[in-house]
């Protein structure tokens, strides 16, 4: 059985909504700049991807748009552009309707900036919705509210692999036949002092790149000195492929494989072996049906840490073997940063449209290849190419691997 | 404030949280049995009110509030806030 998606849309640093996305990626332009939602100038990194001109208003009516945490307000915003991509006017039953949305931090930002409040004028000034949206299921639980799903309404938390679990989680749902429709994707709005400062202090982002914002994303080359911190939603329509078919849905793709692992033993970081990141994959692969040969891209984790990158190029050469290197792997973190638990989801938008449109996105800023990275990272620019399998892959902390596979629905009409 | 300019803040306020239009808010409408708002939704109107006026409204009265009317009456006898 097979689970499609048949609806997406995107809140990012590099455009709101599909066309907008489609056309910086495929020019390859950057969305990071200054930070400019609060003072950053006591920090070593003052860049971030940050999603420039989004209103809440139009989105949402005026009381969320006014008092609901950003994070379930980009979620909301994506996941109102998802169905009308999927061109559904009116759930078929409501109860078998299901909203998985990963996340990371949730509303850790809301809840900083409510302390805060808290400190310095008081209970009387918090805002009396706190106990409702300072919970991470607030993410998902808005969403339903909005769009009247009434099945499982979960938030799923596993850091920045968070929105890739969801939708793998999603498939498995639809697959048991639980629930017809899922509305799955990721949320992140971290752009506030305590968790930027808190990344800064670890010294996991971007240094020596505050006066060229655009150049400070640089997976794989051989000066990248960490990850530029994003924010950003992506949510998708699934579901079961006979029921798309049925309904005359335009089909962006199949979710055809998830793998997901954990190394069990770090806080942050995957152990030096790759063995449970390679497992992930491999997984995904196999559960997809496919073998190495067959893949024609991958959009990797690619923070851009001097950690991530190397470790990340041993994996793909350990999953791959012979074929690694005539593989080509990008980074869209090099675009659009990197939005943790949303970034998966954003990750599986740029596949997805590059599958769509015949281009494999770009890695951006890749001016010196690093020796201890040397696939084909498709620098600088987008290439022309056909994709028909995809594997997109994301790392977290807590030493989580999770990865998926993306096909080409051929059948289908497009 | 005075009790007219109160009370159109107040409607307007209370037709945001109740997501309805202005005109179905009157003066005589009661909060609780007629708008059907509960502890939280009061909650919210004041904090939104507090917010904009930058006031502390006189919460000692809203157990008694009944209607628009009256929390109009609260928003028009609170003082400015002393600027600084």
């Amino acid at each position: 059985m097979a689970v499609v998606i048949t609806g997406m849309g995107c809140v990012a640093p590099i455009g709101i909504g599909l066309p907008a996305f489609s056309e910086s990626l495929r020019a390859g332009v950057s969305g990071t700049g200054p930070v400019t939602q609060f003072d950053a100038r006591s920090y070593g990194c003052q860049v971030a991807a940050e999603v420039r001109d989004f209103r809440p208003s139009d989105f949402l009516a005026l009381r969320e748009a006014r008092s609901l945490p950003r994070v379930a307000q980009l979620g909301v915003a994506a996941a109102r552009m998802a169905i009308d991509d999927a061109r559904i006017p009116q759930w078929e039953d409501p109860q078998r309707v299901a909203v998985l949305l990963g996340s990371s931090g949730g509303p850790a930002s809301y809840q900083f900036e409510q302390g805060l409040i808290f400190l310095e004028r008081g209970l009387r000034r918090m805002s009396p919705m706190f106990p409702a949206y300072a919970h991470s299921g607030c993410i998902a639980s808005e969403c339903a509210i909005e769009f009247g799903a009434k099945g499982p309404v979960l938030t799923v938390s596993s850091a920045c692999t968070s929105s890739t679990d969801a939708l793998g989680l999603a498939r498995a749902l639809l697959e048991g036949g639980m629930v017809d429709v899922v509305l799955s994707g990721g949320t992140e709005a971290p752009l506030a002092p305590v968790p930027f400062g808190a990344f800064d202090r670890i010294g996991a982002m971007a240094q020596g790149f505050n006066d060229r914002p655009e150049a400070a994303s640089r997976p794989f080359s051989a000066d990248r000195s960490g990850f530029v911190l994003a924010e950003g939603a992506a949510v998708f329509v699934l579901e079961r492929r006979e029921s798309a078919l049925a309904r005359g849905a335009r089909i962006h793709g199949e979710i055809a494989g998830y793998g997901a692992t954990c190394d069990a033993d770090n806080h942050f970081t995957q152990e030096e072996s790759g063995d449970e990141a390679v497992r992930a994959s491999t997984q995904a692969l196999a559960d997809a049906g496919v073998t190495a040969e067959q893949v024609d891209y991958v959009n990797a984790h690619g923070t851009a840490t001097p950690q991530n990158d190397a470790f990340e190029t041993r994996v793909l050469h350990r999953i791959f073997g012979d074929v690694a290197s005539t593989i080509p792997v990008s980074s869209s973190k090099s675009l659009f940063g990197h939005a943790l638990g949303a970034g998966g989801a954003l990750e599986l938008v740029a596949t997805l449209i590059g599958m769509r449109e015949g281009f494999v996105p770009p890695t951006l800023n890749l001016d010196q290849p690093d020796p201890e990275c040397d696939l084909d990272y498709v620098a600088h620019s987008a290439r022309p190419a056909r994709v028909d399998v995809a594997l997109s892959t994301s790392f977290g902390f807590g030493a989580r691997n999770a990865a998926l596979v993306v096909k080409r629905d051929l059948d289908a009409a497009a | 404030m005075p009790q007219l300019e109160a009370r159109d803040a107040v409607v307007r306020v209370l037709a945001i949280e109740l997501k309805a239009s202005e005109s179905e808010v009157r003066a005589a409408s009661s909060l609780r049995k007629e708008l059907g708002m509960d502890s939280i939704a009061v909650a919210n109107v004041l904090y939104a009110l507090e917010e904009e006026y930058d006031c502390e409204l006189e919460l000692d009265g809203v157990v008694r509030l009944d209607t628009v009317e009256d929390l109009a009456g609260v928003l028009s006898n609170t003082p400015a806030p002393v600027s600084h």
